[in-house]
C-alpha cells in the first residue's frame, strides 16, 4: 500500500532512506547476535570481566588514516599454548619441578604500549611456586624483571610497579652515565632502545622487533603447576574504542541502536496519534467535550515538560520503557492537539462530511474514515521528523543523569564520556562516535520527512 | 399515474439565529410529492431551497433556533422520530440526497467505489466487496465505466464526478431523491449531460426527484411540478404549465420575464429592488416593496395565504382573492 518509489526520487531522502537502513540493519545484527540481558551484563560486569582490554583505547580503525600505527592489545597465554608460547617442564628431585615458559611475540607498531601485565593461576597444597620473570629485548639484551613467590591467583602489574619502575630506572642512569629529566615509564624501558634518545620523551622510539618474556618456576611439590598470562595492552581496541573502565563502548553502541530506534519511532507515532484521535474528537463532538478536552490540553502546555521528567525519575529509578510512557503521557495533549483540532475544524464542515451524516453515518464511523485519514498526508511528514527530536530527548535525559541505569544506550556513553572529562583529556572518540550516531540518525529522519513533506504535501512548495 | 404520496411536508420551519438575529430560512411551507413524479422547487440564492433539503433530511446547523412542522414520508411523520430510527427509516432506502459543489463533495482519500459502496456498508450491513459490486453497478447506472472506482476524486472531471454522487445517492435505492443543485459549478454541456441522465432514470427506473435548483429552464426541462420559493415561503405551486404559462404570482411572472430569450424580439426585464433582508423581513407578503401591483393597506399589512388558482394551482397573492372576489 504504501509506495517508497517516490521517496526514492528525491536525492536527499535517498541519503536518508540509506543512512535508516543501514541503521536499521545495525539493530537487527545487533539483536540476532548479542541478547540484550549479555549486553546489560557486560555493560555493568566491573572491570574484572573487561581486564583484558586496554583503559581509553582509540578505535581500531584510526590506524587506517595515520602513519604511525598505534599498538594492539597482545595476549599470551599458557593455557592456549602454539608457537609462541612454549612451556617446558623438568624434574629435579624427588619433590622438586622446574618449568620454563618462553613467550615469544614480534613487536611492529609505532607506540608504546599502555601497559604491560602479568596474570597467573597455580595448583599448589601448601608451598606455593617460585618465578623469576625476565625480559628479552630483540638486540638480545635481558632485563631480570621480578622474582616472586605466586599465590593462587596473582597478578605483577609490570607497568605500574613502582620497585620495578625505580631498579629500571636505576639499571638505565647506568648503561648511559647519566640522569634522565624525568622518570623513564616501564614500557618505555622494556621497549625502547638504550641510549641517548631516552632522554627526552619526545624523541624516544619503539624498537621494533621479537621479545622474549621468559618466566622460569621451581615448584616445591609434583603436582603443583602454573599457568602465565602476558597482556600488553595496545592504545586500539574494537570499532568504537573502550572506555575509562576497560569496556567496550561498541557494545553500547550497538545495543544503542535498536533502543534509540525504538524509542523515537514509537513515541513519536504514539503521540501523533493520540493528539490526532484527541484532536478529532474534540473537534468532532464540540461542546463540552471539546471544552474539557482543550482546558486539559492548555494545563498540559503550561506543565514545564524537562522538570517534571526529572522530578519522576529523581524519585523513582525508571527504566527506558517507563521514561517513554511518560514522555508519551506528557505530550498526549500536547500543542500538536490545537493543530489537528484546528485541522478537523476545517474539515467537519466540508460538503462530504455532510454527504456522509445525509446517508446515516455514525460519528465514529465519520471519525475513523473520513476525518483522520485526511490529515495523515500532513501527520506523517512531522511523525518522521518528530522521531528525531525524542531519539534526541533519549539522549539527552540519559546526559542529564535521568536515563535508564541498566540499558547502555547512546546518551548513557556521552555521560560517561562527559562525567569522567573526555574531552579535557582528549577522548575524542569517546563522544563523538555516539554524537555521531545521533547526529545520523536525525539526519537521516529529517531528509526522509522533508521529501515525505514534499510527496504528501505538494502545494507547500507553492507557498 | 394513481397518486401515492411518497413525501408531503406540512409548515415546515427552519430559522437559523446569528449574531443579527433570527433567520426565517424555511418558514412554514408546504408541498408533497407523489411516487415517480419530480417536483421542482426553484427561487434566487438564499430563498430557503437548499434549507428545505437540510430540514428534510435532518441535516441540521448548529445555529438552530427554530425547526418543526410535519414531514411525512409515506404514512411516518419523520419529524416525530428519534435520530436512529430516522437513520433506519429514512436515509435507508428511504430519502437520499445529491449535494450541490459536486467538486468538494467526494472525500479526496477514498477510492470512488469505496465511497459509492459506504452507504450500503453503513446503514445495510452489506460486506464489503458485496457492496462495492453494488456500486459498480451503480457506476453503470449514471454512464461511468466502473473502472474507475478504483480511481480517486481528483482524477476525475466535474461531470464524472457529479455523476459519482449521482450513483452514491442511487446506490440504497431510495423512494426519492433530493437533488440539491446537482448542476451547478459545471459547465453548459456537462450540465445538459447531467440532466438527460436524470431524465434517462427517471423514465427507464420511475425515479422520484424533489429538484431544487435557481434555473427556471432546468426546472422546466426535469419537473411535473414546480414550486417557486421567496424568502423562505412558497409563493406559487402547480404543474409545469400552470406555474410558466398561467402564472399567477407577480414574482414568478417577472422572474420568467428576467430570463433572456433566444428566438423572440425581447428585452429581458429585471425585477427592481433586492431580495428581503430574513432577520427582518417585511410585513405582509414578503414581496410587497418588490411588487408593481401593491394593494397599499392589504399587501404590506397582512399575510397572504395560498389561495386557489386552478386545480392543483396554488399561489400566495391578494390579487387571487381579488380575481376569485
Amino acid at each position: 500500500m504504501m509506495r517508497l518509489k517516490p521517496l526514492l526520487r528525491y536525492k536527499s531522502s535517498l541519503v536518508g532512506v540509506g543512512i535508516l537502513c543501514f541503521l536499521i540493519i545495525l539493530s537487527v545484527y545487533t539483536v540476532a547476535t548479542l541478547p540484550f540481558e549479555e549486553a546489560a551484563r557486560l555493560w555493568r560486569a566491573g572491570e574484572l570481566t573487561w581486564l583484558d582490554n586496554p583503559r581509553n583505547a582509540l578505535p581500531a580503525w584510526v590506524n587506517f588514516f595515520s602513519p604511525t600505527k598505534l599498538p594492539e592489545t597482545l595476549i599470551l597465554n599458557t593455557q592456549k599454548p602454539g608457537p609462541d608460547v612454549i612451556k617446558v617442564s623438568v624434574r629435579a628431585g624427588e619433590n622438586i619441578k622446574i618449568s620454563r615458559v618462553e613467550m615469544n611475540f614480534r613487536y611492529g607498531f609505532d607506540d608504546f604500549p599502555s601497559e604491560i601485565n602479568l596474570f597467573f593461576t597455580s595448583t599448589y597444597r601448601t608451598s606455593p611456586p617460585q618465578l623469576t620473570i625476565s625480559w628479552t629485548k630483540p638486540d638480545g639484551t635481558q632485563i631480570p624483571l621480578r622474582r616472586m613467590t605466586i599465590a593462587r591467583e596473582d597478578r605483577f602489574y609490570i607497568s605500574s610497579d613502582t620497585v620495578l619502575s625505580t631498579e629500571l630506572n636505576q639499571l638505565m642512569e647506568n648503561r648511559l652515565g647519566r640522569k634522565p629529566a624525568y622518570t623513564v615509564p616501564t614500557s618505555t624501558i622494556l621497549f625502547g632502545p638504550f641510549d641517548e634518545t631516552l632522554l627526552n620523551p619526545e624523541s624516544v622510539k619503539v624498537v621494533k622487533g621479537d621479545y622474549r618474556l621468559s618466566v622460569e618456576g621451581l615448584l616445591f611439590e609434583p603436582e603443583a603447576d602454573f599457568d602465565v598470562k602476558l597482556v600488553v595492552y595496545g592504545k586500539v581496541y574494537g570499532w568504537a574504542g573502550t572506555d575509562h573502565l576497560r569496556r567496550d563502548i561498541g557494545i553500547a553502541l550497538l545495543w544503542g541502536t535498536p533502543i534509540a530506534l525504538l524509542f523515537g519511532v514509537s513515541a513519536a507515532v504514539s503521540i501523533a496519534l493520540i493528539q490526532m484521535t484527541i484532536g478529532a474528537v474534540s473537534a468532532w463532538f464540540r461542546g463540552g467535550v471539546d471544552t474539557v478536552m482543550q482546558r486539559i490540553t492548555e494545563v498540559f502546555l503550561v506543565l514545564p515538560f524537562l522538570p517534571v521528567l526529572i522530578m519522576v525519575s529523581t524519585l523513582y529509578k525508571v527504566n527506558i520503557w517507563v521514561i517513554l510512557l511518560i514522555v508519551v503521557f506528557l505530550s498526549s495533549f500536547g500543542p500538536g492537539v490545537k493543530n489537528y483540532r484546528a485541522l478537523f475544524l476545517q474539515l467537519r464542515e466540508s460538503p462530504y462530511i455532510e454527504a456522509a451524516r445525509s446517508y446515516g453515518a455514525g460519528d465514529l464511523r465519520i471519525v475513523v474514515i473520513h476525518l483522520i485519514p485526511r490529515v495523515l498526508p500532513t501527520m506523517i511528514p512531522s511523525v518522521v521528523l518528530s522521531a528525531a527530536d525524542f531519539v534526541f530527548l533519549e539522549a539527552a535525559l540519559a546526559i542529564l543523569g535521568i536515563g535508564d541505569p541498566i540499558t547502555p544506550t547512546w546518551g548513557k556513553v556521552i555521560q560517561d564520556a562527559f562525567y569522567f572529562g573526555a574531552l579535557f583529556k582528549g577522548h575524542y572518540y569517546w563522544v563523538l562516535i555516539p554524537s555521531a550516531l545521533l547526529a545520523a540518525t536525525s539526519i537521516s529522519f529529517a531528509l526522509i520527512g522533508f521529501a515525505l513533506d514534499k510527496i504528501f504535501n505538494p502545494r507547500l512548495k507553492e507557498v | 399515474m394513481v397518486n401515492s404520496k411518497v413525501l408531503e411536508v406540512r409548515n415546515l420551519l427552519l430559522h437559523y439565529s446569528t449574531v443579527r438575529g433570527v433567520v426565517k430560512a424555511v418558514d412554514g411551507i408546504n408541498f408533497e410529492v407523489s411516487k415517480g413524479e419530480t417536483l421542482a422547487i426553484v427561487g434566487e440564492s438564499g430563498s430557503g431551497k437548499s434549507s428545505t433539503a437540510l430540514a428534510i433530511m435532518r441535516i441540521l446547523p448548529r445555529n438552530v433556533a427554530a425547526y418543526g412542522g410535519e414531514v411525512w414520508f409515506k404514512d411516518l411523520d419523520i419529524m416525530k422520530i428519534d435520530e436512529e430510527e430516522f437513520r433506519r427509516k429514512v436515509r435507508v432506502e428511504g430519502i437520499s440526497m445529491v449535494f450541490q459543489g459536486a467538486m468538494n463533495s467526494l472525500n479526496p482519500v477514498i477510492r470512488i467505489e469505496d465511497q459509492v459502496a459506504e452507504p450500503l456498508i453503513v446503514n445495510m450491513k452489506f460486506k464489503r466487496d458485496e457492496a462495492v459490486s453494488e456500486a459498480h453497478e451503480a457506476l453503470k447506472l449514471v454512464g461511468l465505466d466502473p473502472a474507475i472506482g478504483r480511481r480517486y476524486a481528483h482524477e476525475l472531471s466535474g461531470g464524472m464526478k457529479q455523476r459519482v454522487l449521482i450513483a452514491m445517492s442511487l446506490v440504497a435505492k431510495p423512494s426519492i431523491i433530493i437533488l440539491d443543485e446537482p448542476t451547478s459549478a459545471l459547465d453548459v454541456i456537462t450540465q445538459a449531460n447531467i440532466m438527460n441522465l436524470l431524465k434517462r432514470l427517471k423514465e427507464e427506473l420511475g425515479f422520484t426527484y424533489l429538484f431544487i435548483t435557481h434555473d427556471l429552464g432546468l426546472a422546466s426541462e426535469l419537473a411535473d411540478r414546480v414550486a417557486v420559493m421567496y424568502a423562505g415561503k412558497i409563493v406559487e405551486i402547480g404543474s409545469c404549465e400552470d406555474v410558466y404559462i398561467h402564472t399567477k404570482h407577480p414574482y414568478t411572472k417577472m422572474l420568467l420575464d428576467s430570463v433572456p430569450t433566444l428566438r423572440e424580439d425581447k428585452h429581458p426585464a429585471f425585477i427592481p429592488g433586492a431580495p428581503p433582508d430574513l432577520v427582518k423581513p417585511p410585513t405582509g407578503c414578503s414581496f410587497h416593496p418588490r411588487c408593481p401591483f401593491i394593494v397599499r393597506g392589504k399587501c404590506d399589512v397582512e399575510t397572504p395565504p395560498m389561495l386557489y388558482a386552478g386545480e392543483g394551482h396554488n399561489a400566495s397573492c391578494w390579487l387571487l382573492e381579488k380575481e376569485s372576489g
